[in-house]
């Protein structure tokens, strides 16, 4: 903390403060809560807050086999693809932080325009591949896609988190013996474990939310992700709201919860990986 | 050393990636046009085989489940042909279906809204070789055999084909006193019934216009009254809409504005239909499709028809949907039974009546259910003198967005209608020109 | 050309002063790059085929679909989108949407990282704040943009809804008019993601040693200096670069803007993303569409090793 002291009215000032702005803030997403329980009969001209209010959209939506079956496919790429981008970028941030070597700001230049690839040229190229390779209709290649289009923010990523640390620790332990990989599991990832929560979680809700993959990959409905089944409520002629919106709020619970999770951990270890291990 | 090692082994590796995928990918172009091929291993006979043939259908995610009935009756019915549902969100149908045929693999069967267009990128064929001619001219309506064919050959097969037609709200009407139109009422009659339901204190507005950019309803509620004035799309593959006629149905529909409501450029028809559910549209036109996306919707809603008013002359367009093959498919022939038995009399019945549509089939139209009511008005409408099947022209997609781009422009008084719609045509005449043959 | 080729890339790799890892240098070298190979290889196998195959798609298709017409590499395509009377105005409103976008995410998250950082409040507090201005990032984007244009509309959204109760005379439409349409989405675009760029950056802070502030208070430096002269600097890198990433992700985005406006109206929210998909979807001309991404592609690389550049010369 910065400011160690502070006079008492503004302490009262800035939570009312913090508070207000967060109100105003995520008010579109309270004005989609609130409209989640408008009946489908009800338009929305009649006023902003529904004017008879009904449970019955989120039991329809739960009872829907299929749309609660996306949520368990969408959380098994999603997981996948998190874990192996963390799999993958955990060396090669680990090494950009630690070595020096040539081509080193050149890699790293590459990783920075990967990103820029507009995402429909990627899907093209990528979905004539899938099907060469027989992977269509699978959850094969949209795991891999996530884990491709999250990569270089990964590695980067997880760069600065091994940049925080201090090269003692491992350096402690090759003295002792360790190669440097085991130097590296038994004793950087442990502190690491802050930082590798929330690029996992990162990188999980970023395939959490992705639709475009998600929606040309896959073509039988039970493997359906939940963005693509949210998205058939998106009609030729008119949007079924009554579907859309529940099921886009039970769509950000899991995120949240995921939010909470790593909140913990970062307040908890980034103070510690700063410090002595 | 090492660096330029490194700089050497990248750029070999992006030379050899290069020739790798230029071998690799070299679709051969797809043939417009293919002659069936001779029945392969799988025959299809209504005796149980050996093997089973699977097919897939990409339908629309969002249409009823009615349609998975159909499926299974089918299925039952040909027990050695599998049908594989891809249920896609509409909008991303035409996507799907462009990159499939790309990647070499898309559905056999698919439920098509953008034939035209998807003739011109070659991603449906053509089905006169499967279609018997006289059954289809006499079992299908002409607006229903219209739609469904480009150029004079037929492509799909029609699932639901209605004209353009006037939604009104029964009770704006009852309150204020106004008849609802009937066959023959005129754009001035139209001008006066507007004002007569537009009460601006109020916040009621007599008639609704849509002009968002995402919405195809933009250009599609332009056509009718270019027709009407006596105008033409297009001619010997020409943009026409730019004439004189097509001039003055802007302006009149720009004469409408005071009782549109205000900033409806971005409005979309869901928000057309919310503003008149909550009485505060009067009416809007647009396909028969939405009597029954408003009476499912909401049941308590009193919907009321009217057929198109007639400017110099009477005009309209039909639209709808319809089944296609793709020329990739390697089931044709199954393929072709699915849809066949989709668009039998029995079933195109029952599924229109199901999900309240206009039926292409002349059977289907003379059951009671389209003999009173709006359905009945709305079956009629396609029955009119001037009414042509929209989307006659290559690229539907794009000649639309351009177009819907420049009645904005008008709408917004950005530029004159004579300029909007010239530019427009100007831009159409680019694309047009590349598919003179 | 394959001279040519290596030529640029050791033009663009900036030399390091190696001395003085003489010592380690040798046994960490080759260590650095196994570690790296799992990485690379995995994105040599699965990107360099789309590049090559845009690359190829730029150059050769010169027709309609994605069959390779012309027999050699011919700038047609790439001509055709540079003469593209649109390619200007389209070029500023990606700059205008993705700039726009990534000052508004670096700015906002900045100081709501700060404050959130350096305030003495409850940790409760602050944690449950964390988590709720992360909220609009975990609403999926598509449906994001569906429910803006209901929220945006000049007769049946809420906002428009409020302003007719208390009679205000404007008209409230900013999707429908071409003066206001981008910047919508553009502040769409903020709202959605600064909550990430908040999270970022509120890690970069916390990873600076809190023993330096301790120092400098002693020093006697108060709140303000110690923002400018500590935090700041400290964490300048990860914003420039974060700022970077930010830019050339957002003006590749497709999602947002092609659902909220298809780039109407009139073309004034068109931009990069949504040109290349009209393009290959409608006009069905993938050749252009590729070499429309390939000039976007090379712009973002120059901005990159620009930045990069500027960064690592510290």
């Amino acid at each position: 903390m910065l400011i160690t002291r502070m006079p008492h009215w503004l302490k009262v000032f800035s939570y009312i403060g913090l508070t207000l702005s967060a109100i105003i803030y995520i008010s579109p997403y309270l004005w989609m809560v609130v409209s989640s329980f408008r009946p489908s009969t009800e338009p929305f001209a009649m006023g902003i807050f529904p004017h008879s209010w009904t449970i019955n959209n989120y039991i329809s939506v739960l009872q829907d086999q299929e749309l609660m079956g996306s949520f368990f496919n969408s959380f098994k790429v999603a997981a996948t693809a998190a874990t192996l981008a963390l799999v993958l970028g955990v060396p090669a941030g680990y090494s950009f932080a630690r070595f020096r070597f040539r081509g080193r700001d050149l890699m790293m230049s590459f990783l920075m325009v990967v990103p820029t690839f507009p995402g429909i040229l990627l899907a093209i190229s990528l979905f004539v591949m899938a099907v060469r390779f027989g992977l269509y209709d699978t959850h094969y290649p949209l795991i891999l896609a996530n884990t491709l289009l999250n990569l270089p923010f990964t590695i980067w990523n997880l760069r600065t988190v091994f940049e925080a640390t201090s090269r003692e620790i491992e350096e402690s332990a090759m003295v002792e013996g360790c190669s440097r990989l085991q130097a590296l599991i038994k004793v950087v990832l442990p502190i690491t474990l802050p930082g590798l929560a929330a690029t996992f979680a990162f990188v999980y809700i970023l395939a959490w939310n992705e639709y475009l993959f998600a929606t040309t990959f896959i073509s039988t409905n039970e493997k359906r992700l939940i963005t693509t089944t949210m998205a058939s409520a998106i009609g030729q002629f008119n949007v079924n709201y009554s579907k859309l919106i529940p099921a886009a709020i039970l769509s950000t619970l899991p995120l949240i919860a995921l939010f909470i999770l790593i909140q913990r951990y970062i307040v908890k270890g980034l103070a510690m990986g700063s410090t002595k291990g | 050393m090492y660096k330029r090692t490194i700089n050497i082994t990248l750029s070999i590796l992006i030379v050899a990636s290069f020739m790798l995928a230029s071998c690799q990918s070299q679709p051969t172009s797809i043939p417009v046009t293919e002659a069936p091929v001779a029945t392969e291993a799988p025959v299809a006979t209504e005796a149980p085989a050996m093997e089973v043939v699977e097919i897939t259908y990409m339908r629309q995610a969002d249409n009823p489940e009615i349609e998975l009935d159909y499926v299974k009756e089918f299925e039952e019915k040909y027990p050695n042909i599998k049908v594989n549902v891809d249920s896609v969100p509409a909008n991303d149908n035409y996507n799907k279906l462009v990159l499939t045929t790309n990647a070499g693999n898309p559905p056999d069967v698919f439920m098509s809204f953008w034939t035209a267009s998807a003739v011109s990128n070659n991603l449906i064929m053509s089905l006169e070789d499967y279609v018997d001619k006289e059954d289809f001219n006499k079992r299908f309506s002409s607006a229903g055999q219209s739609y469904a064919k480009y150029q004079d050959i037929i492509y799909a097969i029609p699932w639901r084909a209605g004209s353009s037609v006037f939604l009104l709200n029964c009770k704006m009407f009852e309150e204020a006193g106004v008849e609802i139109p009937t066959l023959g009422w005129t754009w001035d009659d139209l001008t006066v019934i507007s004002e007569k339901l537009t009460n601006r204190e109020k916040g009621t507005y007599g008639f609704g216009l849509v002009g968002s950019s995402t919405d195809y309803a933009t250009e599609w509620q332009f056509w009718p009254f270019l027709l009407q004035a006596g105008g033409k799309i297009t001619e010997n593959n020409r943009a026409a809409f730019n004439s004189e006629a097509g001039v003055e149905a802007l302006e009149y529909l720009i004469s409408l504005a005071p009782y549109i409501p205000e900033g409806f450029t971005s409005m979309d028809l869901n928000q057309i239909v919310d503003l008149m559910v909550s009485d505060k549209v009067a009416m809007f036109q647009d396909g028969p499709w939405f009597i029954g996306i408003i009476q499912s919707g909401h049941p308590n809603f009193d919907i009321c028809v009217a057929p198109m008013p007639v400017g110099k002359t009477s005009g309209n367009i039909i639209g709808g949907t319809a089944l296609g093959i793709s020329p990739l498919s390697e089931h044709k022939d199954e393929a072709w039974k699915f849809i066949e038995y989709m668009t039998s009399d029995d079933v195109l019945t029952r599924w229109n009546e199901a999900t309240h549509n206009i039926p292409p089939n002349n059977a289907a139209l003379e059951q009671p259910t389209y003999q009173e009511g709006p359905m009945f008005v709305a079956a009629q409408v396609v029955n009119q003198p001037g009414v042509i099947p929209a989307n006659q022209y290559p690229e539907s997609d794009a000649l639309n967005g351009i177009m819907r781009n420049y009645l904005q422009a008008a709408y917004l008084g950005e530029m004159t209608p004579k300029e909007a719609l010239d530019k427009a045509a100007e831009e159409w005449n680019i694309i047009l020109k590349q598919y003179d043959n | 050309m394959l001279e040519y080729i290596v030529g640029v890339m050791n033009y663009i790799t900036p030399t390091k002063n190696f001395e003085e890892d003489a010592v380690m240098r040798n046994i960490k070298i080759s260590a650095a790059y196994w570690f790296i190979l799992p990485a690379m290889l995995f994105f040599i196998l699965l990107a360099i085929y789309p590049s090559a195959f845009v690359l190829i798609l730029s150059f050769f298709a010169t027709g309609k679909g994605i069959t390779i017409s012309a027999t050699h590499p011919s700038f047609a395509n790439i001509i055709a989108v540079w003469e593209n009377v649109n390619f200007g105005k389209f070029m500023y409103q990606t700059f205008f949407y993705a700039g726009g976008a990534t000052l508004l995410h670096i700015l906002l998250g900045f100081t709501l990282a700060l404050i959130l950082n350096i305030l003495p409040l409850n940790p409760a507090f602050t944690r449950t704040m964390r988590t709720v201005y992360l909220i609009p990032w975990a609403i999926t984007p598509t449906v994001v943009a569906i429910l803006f244009r209901i929220l945006l509309s000049p007769q049946v959204g809420p906002i428009a809804i409020y302003l007719k109760s208390i009679g205000a005379p404007i008209v409230f439409g900013p999707l429908g008019q071409p003066a206001w349409a981008l910047l919508a989405v553009t502040l769409t675009n903020g709202w959605m993601f600064t909550p990430f760029y908040l999270l970022m950056i509120l890690s970069a802070m916390q990873a600076i040693d809190p023993g330096i502030y301790e120092a400098a208070v002693v020093d006697g430096a108060n709140g303000f200096q110690q923002i400018f002269f500590i935090t700041i600097p400290m964490i300048k890198n990860t914003l420039l670069t974060l700022g970077m990433f930010d830019f050339v992700t957002t003006a590749g985005y497709f999602d947002l803007t092609w659902i909220m406006t298809q780039g109407g109206p009139i073309k004034s929210s068109e931009i990069i993303s949504t040109w290349v998909y009209r393009t290959a979807f409608q006009s069905f001309e993938f050749g252009k569409a590729s070499a429309i991404g390939l000039i976007l592609f090379s712009i973002s690389v120059i901005v990159s090793i620009i930045v990069l550049r500027a960064i690592n010369k510290e």
